[in-house]
Order: structure tokens, then sequence, then C-alpha cells
């Protein structure tokens, strides 16, 4: 007879265990045993005992929570804490709690928490659970409406966070539908909480999870957002969620966006953004952009119109951008120019519109101002939008699945506290004032050869039912055995792989043959943040053998507990931190497991050591720097962990061995062995001694970041390899900023500088002064598009030089960044014998042109001219020049043309010029028809600027 | 007195082995091959292309663009000069000589260049061809040109490593990465010979007119390499496989590999993949090959002619390969050469007079040696070094054959002699360990009636896996050992029949 508990409001200790008995033996769930990742790793090795295992599991199954056992054995043991539920009610619905309290195994696959309802009747586990729920959810006050909405980008983003900086080492990856039962479940998430409390609990799991089994992973609230979001995932297509309201939150989001070569506003839809944010003003100066040039920035939100009518905006930009609302270009100001003036006009109702904001800056000045001129407005130039107007959709709205509104009944939560403490679950979830109701036997009186309690085969009522695995059951029984004897003190090896199984460092760590992540998951989720050729070193975490002889102590201690001396910046995986109690004993136990070197003091210093350091360092000697960065500044090639760091992290006794032979520590090293045999191939320095020279490159670590920069090693922004044309021309093919992968530079020594792109084949850039920096390309690795070294530089045309046009008013060609051979095909060059200077030769259909650039020096600085020869192997006919384009033309003489304040150009032929003026869109082009009936012409511009 | 004894003892001791086991002492590498350096102390010499030139002098081009000429290179290093030729070029990562022009592969194109007006360097530079794209990457070098026995000129095409600002927008990188091609000198036409290269960093012409290559080890390419190059075949490495569809048959029903799949069992997956001719271990014969050259000399440069050496740019060494064809597949060992170079090597050239000229970078990877770039020059003593002089498969086992007769005890003894196998998974991550390992029994050494063979019968072989042969304990006539007891051959087919 199921007992009636609201009508008992004294409901006494007597009734309860009754209720506890009380039988049902219909019950069948599909249910999997606890998922346990860490002790996974420990199952199938031949050197892990069973008792092993089963220590581990007594903890983590919190056995001794009710079987009390003697100081020696609990501390063997390890107990991990449940979650403190102090204030669960703020953190999880209420609907939730009453599914998962019912059967929590077939809520949540592999639940480490026991059904204490197992062999109840389901009328009475059903009151219970309601009384549990009620008290629960008074605790901490109730789980708040959802603020924070979601949308498919940030489950992107969350989705690839997740995947890549190492979740998935123990809750598997989260693309599939099938669920591995290695990984702890996630699945249930999304019926549990919200987004906000998510967030909340991923910035500081120990708050709730006191245990630290969840460790700190150092995210910043948007990370944790967008984690939460992809976690959630399922309520944005709640039904729930899909009719409620989004919420707005002030200003603009913005999007920014770092791209090279470009000349007009890029299509956003296809890039992803370097980085992301909100602004409540439309400007330049966000905390986020790095660059001068080649970036573009999208800002996006809703503008609020007060009334109907039609609004004029007006954006004034260096170099392009654009209005849009409601999807409709409203002013459009592409284009490379300097600041420039666009406005436009549009009809709004009153309201909400989708508005949206893009610019781009390729190279040069840099300037947005967006206003507008709302209807009865008067002033040309238009007021700055009020940022009150502008707003951003926070998201979709999500709410979590099956939500249904819950009251809170007093009654019902006091009697549900009584249940708490009766039933036992306060042994696991401490909570003030609260005390279990009830021990059970002591560890060391369970007998394992008994087949009953917790182990047995079948779970008497109210026992907790743990769902074990039988191989689980095999390993308690085991420790069991083993804790009733005696209880030695953990020794620093077992404490370390405890340590190592407990927090499942395994999954990321070998030591000792075990863990280190599975080849699936290693190939498909453990990446670097860049492309760096670091081979899988750069990609899983590192082995954990020789950790203790290979750090100083505090460094590990700094390495658990924080972020600093975490060097490989490049790995996308990222170490978690733990308490400093698990710190301390960790490092101190892998410190004795491990052995010390054979010495852990340094070398003496000496400034000659240390000089002889920074020689081997250097290009001069080992070139480490090749592929270590070097206080702060980047290596030459591989930008491998910063050698400045050395010092604080390992030990000179560890130093030393490693470095004489890397392949000993890891045999697919990209590290050399620079002393091969033991041999050094300095043998006139130190005496040749590998020892000592090591200890020299130690001398000279120990600076640390002030230490002189080694031989090799050009400080940011200083030029490493400049070219000086100086007493004849220096032609130089390379990579080069805004002219392209296939650029032919020329410098000249009267201080002219041309930069060709043969990509198209055209003209690309003209300056004065010094040449170019070749660092660019030829240092290392590196394929820096570097710009010219000099100034007065004047960008040319986007367009080929010459192109066939059906008619004199076609469009003229505008080639695409990967577009080639527009304006013909690249031939080659020759250099005259005179002067070495170019000539530079390219066929454009049946026409083989060539060009001579050359500089003309005059009062007022050099200048160019460029002399084109053209032959024609066939008729052809529809030839032309582009002499200059602009904004502004004007003709000065018949053929002298001034292009805006820019430069000015000139022209002569062996035919008569005939130039044409004309407007296409926003620019005007100086067209030279050439005349080729005689089979050849020549051709000459001069540019002025 | 008991100390002076001792003394005694050990002097007649001493005078003993010296009279005894004198020749026994050590030899080393230099007793044989001995090492010249050229000055480049104050000249980057950055070595990326050698030829040598009609004349007999050399052409050396630097990874920075410039190019000299050696001027009287066979003489005391001292008394060569390097006279600029060129500049401004491109990476050129290889130089050949043909009608009257200098070819190179430079990044952009295939360029030929001469001296037209006779001053003594270059004017003159023709675009060839240039039919392959550019996304803007670092690692995109092109290696070569060599000719083919039919007159065409073969390009390697590195695949990138990074930023690619310039990608074609359709397959977001660039057409043509991680192929190889051959062009006709002349018209500049661009032929796709074979895909799934990674990072191709030597290409070479074999005295019988076929091509060659080295491949380095990273992801798809799990092991370093030497491969035959032949129409039509897939090295491992999916990068270039985008271009497919501009490449047409048979490359264009190449499909994705499937990461993980034993090398030996790939052909099962893709009928155009092409095992190796030989697998470079890891660590064990060097990390990253580079340049290679047939030892055409007969007999000039030592006991080697007819056999290959490759550089490697980590170990700063030359290594050798001896090389079979086993039903139709090109195969054989590698074994060591010569070390202690002074930086990584990446082209080696050999002169008119029959010394080997080896030039070598160590900008942007990391290697063994004291110097950052320098051109050396390996000549041979004239002494006869005691080695392995070939390895060649047999259906049972290997017959070895050395520079010497052998010593018929040392020699006969199987338990002189180990050897260890194993093989590579095709697989995404970086490198790849030495798998399925296995130590495989001599059960007999049988040494040839002119001893100077060895005929080892090995149980039993294994098809697809690298065979690593240890020496130890075997001399020659004069009880010398071995300057190099090791060999590693890459056993792709078992020959079914006997063959000397």
């Amino acid at each position: 007879m199921p007992i009636d508990l609201k009508k008992d409001a004294s409901f006494g200790s007597a009734c309860l265990l009754s209720f506890c008995c009380l039988w049902n033996a219909s019950m069948v769930v599909q249910t999997a045993p606890p998922t346990l990742p860490g002790y996974a790793h420990l199952l199938n090795h031949s050197d892990i005992s069973s008792s092993q295992r089963g220590e581990l599991l007594l903890g983590e199954l919190q056995c001794v929570a009710c079987h009390e056992s003697d100081p020696a054995s609990v501390d063997r043991i390890w107990v991990r804490q449940a979650p403190n539920l102090s204030a669960i009610g703020s953190r999880v619905t209420p609907q939730f709690l009453t599914d998962y309290l019912k059967n929590p195994q077939a809520h949540v696959t592999g639940t480490l928490m026991p059904n204490i309802f197992h062999a109840s009747e389901k009328q009475a586990r059903d009151d219970a659970v309601e009384y549990l729920t009620h008290f629960l959810t008074s605790l901490g006050g109730r789980l708040a409406a959802p603020k924070m909405g979601g949308s498919d980008a940030l489950v992107q983003k969350g989705d690839d966070f997740f995947h890549s900086i190492g979740c998935v080492a123990c809750h598997g990856p989260q693309r599939e539908d099938k669920e591995d039962s290695l990984y702890i479940s996630l699945k249930h998430l999304a019926s549990k909480t919200t987004v906000d409390a998510l967030s909340d609990f991923l910035q500081n799991p120990s708050l709730s999870r006191p245990s630290g089994r969840m460790p700190h992973l150092r995210l910043d609230a948007k990370e944790a957002r967008a984690l939460s979001v992809f976690l959630l995932r399922d309520q944005l297509h709640n039904p729930q969620s899909l009719a409620a309201d989004p919420g707005e939150e002030p200003g603009l989001g913005f999007a920014y966006y770092e791209i090279d070569g470009l000349n007009a506003l890029p299509n956003f839809e296809d890039l992803t953004a370097n980085a992301e944010g909100s602004t409540d003003q439309i400007t330049l100066n966000l905390p986020v952009s790095k660059r001068n040039n080649n970036y573009a920035i999208r800002y996006i939100g809703q503008l609020h119109t007060p009334t109907e009518g039609s609004y004029t905006f007006i954006s004034i930009s260096d170099d392009g951008s654009r209005i849009m609302i409601d999807g409709q270009i409203v002013v459009d100001n592409d284009g490379i120019h300097g600041r420039r003036a666009r406005n436009g006009k549009i009809n709004l109702s009153a309201g909400a519109h989708d508005f949206e904001v893009q610019f781009f800056n390729g190279g040069g000045g840099a300037e947005l101002s967006v206003a507008w001129q709302p209807p009865g407005s008067s002033g040309r130039r238009g007021v700055p939008i009020p940022s009150d107007l502008l707003t951003t959709r926070t998201g979709k709205p999500m709410i979590p699945l099956a939500s249904a509104p819950f009251v809170s009944d007093p009654q019902k939560s006091r009697m549900g506290q009584r249940i708490f403490a009766a039933m036992g679950c306060v042994s696991c979830h401490p909570l003030d004032g609260l005390a279990p109701m009830r021990k059970a036997k002591r560890l060391s009186e369970l007998d394992p050869d008994q087949n009953q309690g917790c182990l047995g085969d079948t779970i008497r009522r109210g026992l907790p039912h743990y769902d074990l695995a039988d191989h689980q059951r095999a390993d308690l029984k085991a420790a069991l055995v083993a804790h009733a004897k005696t209880n030695p003190p953990l020794s620093p090896a077992e404490t370390v792989q405890k340590t190592m199984a407990v927090f499942n460092c395994y999954a990321c760590h070998q030591r000792d043959g075990l863990g280190g992540p599975s080849t699936a998951l290693a190939e498909k989720y453990f990446k670097t943040t860049f492309e760096i050729d670091l081979g899988e070193e750069g990609k899983i975490p590192p082995g954990l053998d020789h950790a203790g002889a290979k750090f100083r102590p505090e460094a590990l201690k700094s390495i658990l507990t924080s972020d600093k001396l975490h060097v490989r910046h490049y790995m996308a995986t990222r170490m978690p931190s733990f308490s400093p109690e698990l710190a301390d004993r960790f490092s101190q136990a892998i410190g004795t497991a491990d052995g010390q070197p054979s010495f852990t003091e340094g070398p003496s210093f000496s400034e000659e050591m240390a000089a002889y350091g920074q020689r081997f360092v250097g290009v001069t000697g080992m070139a480490c720097i090749t592929c270590h960065r070097i206080a702060g500044q980047d290596a030459l090639a591989i930008q491998g962990i910063d050698l400045s760091s050395v010092y604080d992290r390992v030990q000179p006794g560890w130093f030393r061995p490693f470095l004489l032979n890397p392949a000993a520590y890891n045999p697919e090293t990209r590290m050399p062995q620079f002393w091969p045999d033991g041999k050094s191939p300095f043998p006139d320095i130190l005496g040749g001694s590998p020892d000592q020279q090591v200890d020299s490159i130690w001398t000279y670590l120990s600076l640390k970041n002030s230490m002189p920069l080694p031989v090799g090693i050009t400080p940011k922004g200083q030029i490493a390899m400049e070219l000086v044309p100086a007493d004849k021309p220096i032609v130089h093919r390379t990579f080069m900023k805004e002219v392209g992968p296939r650029a032919v530079l020329t410098g000249f020594p009267e201080k002219l500088n041309v930069a060709y792109d043969f990509n198209v084949v055209r003209l690309a850039k003209i300056w004065r002064g010094r040449f170019f920096d070749h660092s660019g390309v030829q240092s290392g690795r590196s394929d820096t598009f570097l710009g010219p070294l000099g100034e007065d530089v004047l960008d040319l045309p986007q367009g080929p030089a010459f192109s066939f046009l059906d008619a004199p008013e076609s469009k003229w060609p505008t080639p695409a960044l990967t577009d080639r051979n527009t304006g013909g095909r690249f031939k080659g060059y020759r250099l005259k014998e005179e002067n070495q200077r170019p000539v530079f030769r390219y066929n454009l259909e049946s026409v083989a042109i060539s060009e001579a650039p050359e500089p003309v020096i005059q009062p007022g600085g050099t200048i160019l001219k460029r002399s084109f020869s053209l032959e024609a192997s066939s008729a052809a006919k529809g030839l032309y020049f582009l002499a200059g384009e602009g904004e502004d033309i004007e003709q000065i003489a018949p053929n002298h043309f001034k292009v805006g304040e820019a430069y000015e150009v000139k022209l002569k032929g062996s035919f008569p010029i005939r130039p044409i003026l004309r407007q296409k869109g926003a620019v005007k082009q100086i067209l030279i028809p050439v005349n080729l009936e005689q089979g050849s012409a020549t051709l000459e511009q001069t540019i002025e600027w | 007195m008991h100390m002076k004894m001792n003394r005694c003892v050990s002097k007649l001791q001493l005078a003993l082995g010296l009279l005894l086991f004198g020749w026994t002492a050590h030899t080393e590498e230099s007793d044989y091959y001995q090492i010249d350096t050229f000055d480049t102390e104050n000249l980057p010499m950055e070595v990326g292309a050698m030829t040598l030139l009609s004349d007999g002098n050399l052409l050396v081009g630097t990874r920075r663009g410039d190019v000299y000429v050696l001027d009287q290179p066979y003489g005391k290093p001292e008394e060569a000069t390097f006279r600029p030729w060129a500049r401004g070029l491109a990476q050129p990562l290889g130089f050949l000589e043909h009608k009257g022009w200098i070819y190179t592969a430079q990044r952009g194109e295939l360029t030929r260049m001469k001296d037209s007006d006779g001053d003594g360097s270059a004017d003159t530079f023709e675009t060839v061809c240039d039919a392959w794209d550019i996304s803007g990457n670092y690692h995109e070098y092109n290696f070569g040109p060599r000719m083919d026995k039919e007159g065409y000129m073969w390009i390697t095409l590195n695949k990138p490593f990074g930023g690619q600002p310039y990608a074609d927008p359709e397959i977001k990188q660039a057409h043509w990465r991680g192929w190889a091609v051959r062009v006709h000198p002349e018209t500049g036409e661009m032929f796709p010979m074979a895909a799934g290269l990674r990072s191709p960093a030597g290409v070479e012409d074999s005295p019988w007119g076929d091509i060659f290559y080295t491949d380095n080890q990273g992801e798809w390419c799990n092991a370093s390499k030497l491969s035959h190059l032949e129409f039509g075949d897939y090295h491992g490495h999916p990068w270039g496989l985008p271009t497919q569809t501009l490449a047409g048959e048979p490359f264009d029903s190449i499909p994705q590999p499937v990461s993980g799949t034993w090398m030996k069992d790939m052909h099962l997956q893709i009928p155009q993949f092409k095992m190796p001719a030989v697998w470079f271990p890891y660590d064990k014969m060097g990390k990253s090959p580079s340049g290679l050259r047939w030892d055409r000399s007969e007999g000039q440069f030592g006991p080697f002619s007819g056999q290959l050496f490759v550089a490697d740019q980590h170990h700063a060494t030359v290594i050798r390969v001896v090389l079979e064809q086993v039903d139709g597949h090109w195969q054989g060992a590698c074994l060591p050469f010569r070390e202690g170079f002074q930086c990584g090597i990446i082209r080696i050239c050999f002169g008119q007079d029959a010394s080997l000229f080896v030039g070598m970078s160590n900008a942007g990877w990391g290697g063994r040696g004291n110097r950052p770039w320098g051109l050396q020059r390996l000549r041979w003593t004239g002494k006869t070094p005691f080695e392995i002089h070939e390895m060649k498969a047999q259906p049972d086992g290997f017959t070895l054959s050395f520079t010497e007769p052998v010593h018929v005890e040392s020699a006969s003894d199987p338990k002189n002699y180990r050897m260890e196998s194993y093989t590579y998974r095709l697989e995404s991550r970086y490198g790849g360990p030495e798998d399925d390992k296995k130590e495989l029994k001599i059960t007999k050494a049988v040494v040839s009636e002119d001893r100077t063979r060895v005929r080892l019968h090995v149980d039993a072989l294994r098809a697809g896996y690298v065979h690593e042969l240890h020496i130890e304990g075997v001399q020659n006539q004069s009880q010398q050992p071995l300057l190099h007891g090791e060999a590693y051959y890459t056993l792709v087919r078992i020959p079914k029949t006997t063959h000397l």
C-alpha cells in the first residue's frame, strides 16, 4: 500500500524506511555502467592490478561516503565529492531533476549517481521524487529565465571550440548521434539547464563540482557562451524557443576580417572573421583592429526608426564602404579611394530594420563615418545615428526542452528535505544543517565473497544501485580484499598514476605506456591553432615520461594551476587548471617517482659562457632560432616554444642529456641531434666538449627575456634584407603586397622603383627612394607580402595596360585576385647591354608587346617613362592602351592629362594619338586606341607624380 | 716494482697489439672520402641549385635567387672564385643546361636564361612554362628540371603549408601543387605526370633515362622515400587531388585515400598508388632527403659506380642507394655513406673530375652542422673502404656483395647478421612509426667462391616491408670490420627466382 505522504506531515524515519522497501519487479530500463574515462585507461593493462582499479572506483563512486573506513584506507582512496547542491535550483530545471531522480542511469547514460528507487513502487517513487524536486529547486533560488540566446553561427563556433580545445578527451566527439560508452555523456543537457547557467558553470566548474574532475579551462564569457549554445543546440529547435521573443542588447555587432590584396568590399558570407564583438558606435577604433591595411569590418544589427518617412544615409570613407538596410544597398561607396562621401535615400516604416555597414581599407589612410538625416531634419551633412537606436539581437531564444511551469510548494520542499537526509543523499551531497540519518557497515566489515549489498547480483531495496559492469564489481571486490589488509600510504609512482587516472590526464598525456589520445581522436580532434610544421609534436600534448625529472617543481605547479608556463602556443588543446593542493601533491610525487637528474644546479654563471651560448643559439651555431621563438621574437621558420621560457621550466640536469640526444626522449621529434655520436660540430669552442657547450646554452638561456638576441634574429619592424640598386638596376622576382605572388620588381639606381604583377600582367606600383626588403620571402619560411621600402608610392590601375575591346565604350577588364594573364602572357625579360635596364615581354593574343620602364631624372624627382613596342603577327584591331584611371581626370593638352591630384601622364606614339576620355561607373579612364595597321607600333607614356 | 711491471706488461701488450692488430685500428669515413670547404663565410651561399656546365665550371644558385659561376672548382678550394652570373630569381631549386640555355624551375615558372652578349652574366630570361598556380605560400617550391629520355623536362611541385592568400576560390588552394609535371623545353607545353607528392625536394634522371624523386615525411607521406616517377602514378598525398579534373585520365579516378591503410595494401584501394623504391627510416637514414645523383664516373669516385647518392637536409649526410628492378618495380636498399658536412644539404652534383659538390642551407629547416650555408666538395682519396657494395633480394633472402673479399669464417656465421622488418601505414598524421615490427631469423650465410658475396637465407621475407640489416663481426681478409655495417632494403616485391 503506497503511503500518502501528503497527509502525513510529521513523516517519520520509520515510515521512510518502509517506503524504501516497497518492491516492484517490473522495472526494466536500458542503462549503462558508470562511465569513468580515467579508469578505462587502466583496463587491460598487465601492470595494473584489479585492486588498483577497484581502489579508484571506491573513491569515484564514493563508497566510503556510507561505508566508513580507517584513515589509512581513506588516504589511499581519494574520495570524489559529488556535486555541491547548495545552489542546484539556480542551475537545473525542475523537469530534469524529476526525470533524473526517477532513474538517473536511464536519463544520463553512464552517470555515477546510483539509482535509489530501483526497487521502489512507481507511485511511491514518483511522490518521493516530487518532494525531492521541490526541495532541490528551492536551493539557491530558481533557475532564471534564459537571457542569452543562440544562433547557428554560435553553434558552429562552439562546435569548433568543443572539438579543438580538448573537451573530446573526456566527453567524446559530439558530432555523431551514437554515444560511445567510453565518454561522459552530455546528451541530456538540453533539458537540464540554460545557456546562462551553463556558461556560468563552465567558467567556474569547481563551484558546484568541488573535486575538480571537471577541470577549469579558463574560458572567457564568450567562449563559455559559444560552448553552451553548442551543447544546448537542441533548444534552438524547441517549439517553446521558436515561440519566444528574441531579446535585444544595445549596440551593433561587428566582425573584423584581415584579407590581403583587397581592392573592393569582399563577399563577407564566404569569410571567417578574425575577431568579433559589439560596439555602440560605428567606428574604426575597435579593440580588435590590428592592421592598418588590408582589413574589412562589418557592423550588423537593428536600426529602430522613430517615425515613418524618407531617410537619407551618408557614408564618408577611405577606402570603400556600403550601408544596407533590410538587405538593400542604400549607400554604395565601394572601391579604392581617398576620403569620399556618398549618400542614399530610403523610405522606412517606424520600427526595427536590419541594418548593416560594411567597410574595407586596402592601403593608405583609413576613415569611416556614418550619418543620417531622419525625416524633417535639416542640414546637408547629417547627424550621427543615436546609439540608443542601434541594437543587436541576442540570438534566437533557447528554452530548455520540455520546460513546464513549476510552482514551488514549501511543504513539499520540507518533505523533500527529510527524504534527502533519510535516504542518504546527504552522505554524498553534504548540505549545511543536514546529517545522514543512518550509516552503512564499515568498509572493512564488507565481505566481498558474499554476493550481496551494492555488489550483489541483485541489489536489495533501499541500497543504491550503481549498475556496475562485471569487471567493475570484480575490481571493487579486489580492492575490498586489499583494504581489509594493510593500507600503506600510496607510493609516489602510485600517486602519479592515480592522479592521472582520476583526473583523466591519460586522455591527453602518455606515461609509462599508458594513455594518450586514441588514433581516431588524435587524427580528428588534436590540432594546431595555425598551420605549423611541427608534426605530431605540435598537435598532441607531450608525454609525461621523465616529466618529474624534467620540470622544476615550482614550474610544474604553475603549469597545473594556471596558464603560466603553458608554452605550446600553437597547440589547440588547452591544458586545464587544477587545484593548488592537487598540484602540490602531483608535482611532489612525480618528482620523487622519476628521480631527480644527476645534477640540479646549473653551471655557475659567467658572461663568457653566456656569450658562447648566444653564439650556439644563433645562426652562427646550432641555429636553434630556426624553430624556436626567442624572447618574444619570431623564429626564422617554425614558431616553436620560446627559448626564454626554458630556464623557468626545466632542470639543468635534464636539459643537458635532452639536448645531447633529443630522440631518446621522443623518437619522432623534429629536434635535431646537434652532437651526433657525442661529437661537437664546433671542435674549437670550449674544447669541443658537448657538455660544456650545452652548459653555455643553458647559461645564455638563464638570462630569460633580458637575453641579448642571437645572430639571425632581426627584431620586429626592422629591415632584414634590403636590396640596394647601387650602380645598376636590380630585377627581382618575389611576393609583394598588393602586387601578388608573381611580382617582378625593378629598382633603378636613380631611386625609381617599379613593380609588375605578372599574374595579371600589369604595372602595379611605382615609388621613389629605397627599393625593397626581400626578407619577406627569403628568410627561413616566411611568406610575408611586404610593400615598398621607399616613399611616393603610386598605385596604378588594377586592370591591364593593354586590352582588346569590342567597342570603345566596352568595359575595361577588371581581374579578380587570382585571375591570370588578363593583360597577356608573360614571356620574360632581357637586360639591355648598355645599362642593364630590363625590357619585359608579353604576348596579348597575336600581339607581341615589349615594355621598357626607365627612370627620367629631372628637378623635383625622378619620373617614369614606359616605352612600348608592339608587333602584330596578324591584323589586330580594337587594341587599346589604358593610360590613366581616376575619379577626376583633366585634359591639360591633347596628349597630357592630370589624373586627380595623383599623377600626370603624357603620351607619344609612332601613330597619331587620339585619346578617349570616358566615364565608366565611378571612374574616368583615358584610353588610347593603338593603331597596328602597319603591323607594328611604338608608344611612350611618362608618368609624373 | 709492482707498478713498474704493470707498465712493462702494458707496453708489451701495446706493442703486441700494434704488431698483430694494428690494421684493425678504427678507420673513418674521412680516410676514404675527404671533404673540402669553399670559403663562403661572407657570401650567403644558401645553395638550392647546381649544375655542371659544359665548360667544366659549376653553376651554383642560391635560395635567395643569386646565381654564381664557380670558376676553377677542382683545385684548392681557396683558389676557386664565385663569379656573379644572375640575380633576382625566385627560389631557383634546380638547373639544367640544354642547347645553350640554363633552364631553372623558379617559384612562378620554368625559365631559361643565357648570356647573349657574352659579358659573363645572364641577360636573357625567357618564360618557358608558367602553367601552375601559386597561392602565395612559402612552401610552394618547385624542383627541377631534369630531362627524361624523350626530351621532356620534369618538375616536381611542393604543396603549400599554411596561409594561401592567392588561393583559387573554387578549390581554396592553387592548382598543380603536389604534382610532378613535364614540360616541352621549346613549346613550354605542360603535361601532368604523377600526383600525390608532398615535399619532393629532389628530382633526377637515372642513367637509363627514367625519373626518380625524393619526398619528405609528413602527413600522408609517413616515411621519407625515393620513388620512381611514371605517368599515371599516385604517390599517396591527397593535397593535389582537386587538380585531377584538369589532369584528366588516369588521374581523374583517384579517390581520397583512407587514413590508416597499410602502404602495401594501398593499391587495393587506389590502383594508381605507387609504392616507393626505397624508404629512408626516420632518424636512421636522415630525416629530410633532398638532392640525388647517380655516380656515372665509372670508378673515378670509388667503388660505387652506377649507384645513387642521396643527400639529407637534416642530418647533413650523403647516403647511398642501390636499386634493382624486381617484377617490374624498382626497389632496393639505402646505406650510410658520409656524414659531417657543415650544414643540411639541398643539392649534390658531380664535377668533371668525379668529385661530388655538396651545396647546403639551413634557412627554414634546422639540422646538423656548424654553418648556416655552404658549398663543399667530397673527394675519393683512392682508398677503397670495406663496405657492403650491393644488396639484392632473393626469393628466400638477400645477396650481399662487398667491396673486398670477406673473411670466410666471420662472413658465414649467421650470428653476425641481424635483421628486423617493419612497414608503414598511409596516414593523415605527421610521419609514422615503424609498424608491425618483426625480427627475422638469418638461417644461413653462404660465402661465394670468390668471397665477395654472401648469400643470406632469411626466415621469412615480408613483402611490403623494410628489411633492416645489421652486420657486426664480419671482416675482410685483413680482418677489418665494415666501415658501415647496416643496410635498409625496402622489399616491395619478392623475386620469384634466384638471380645474381
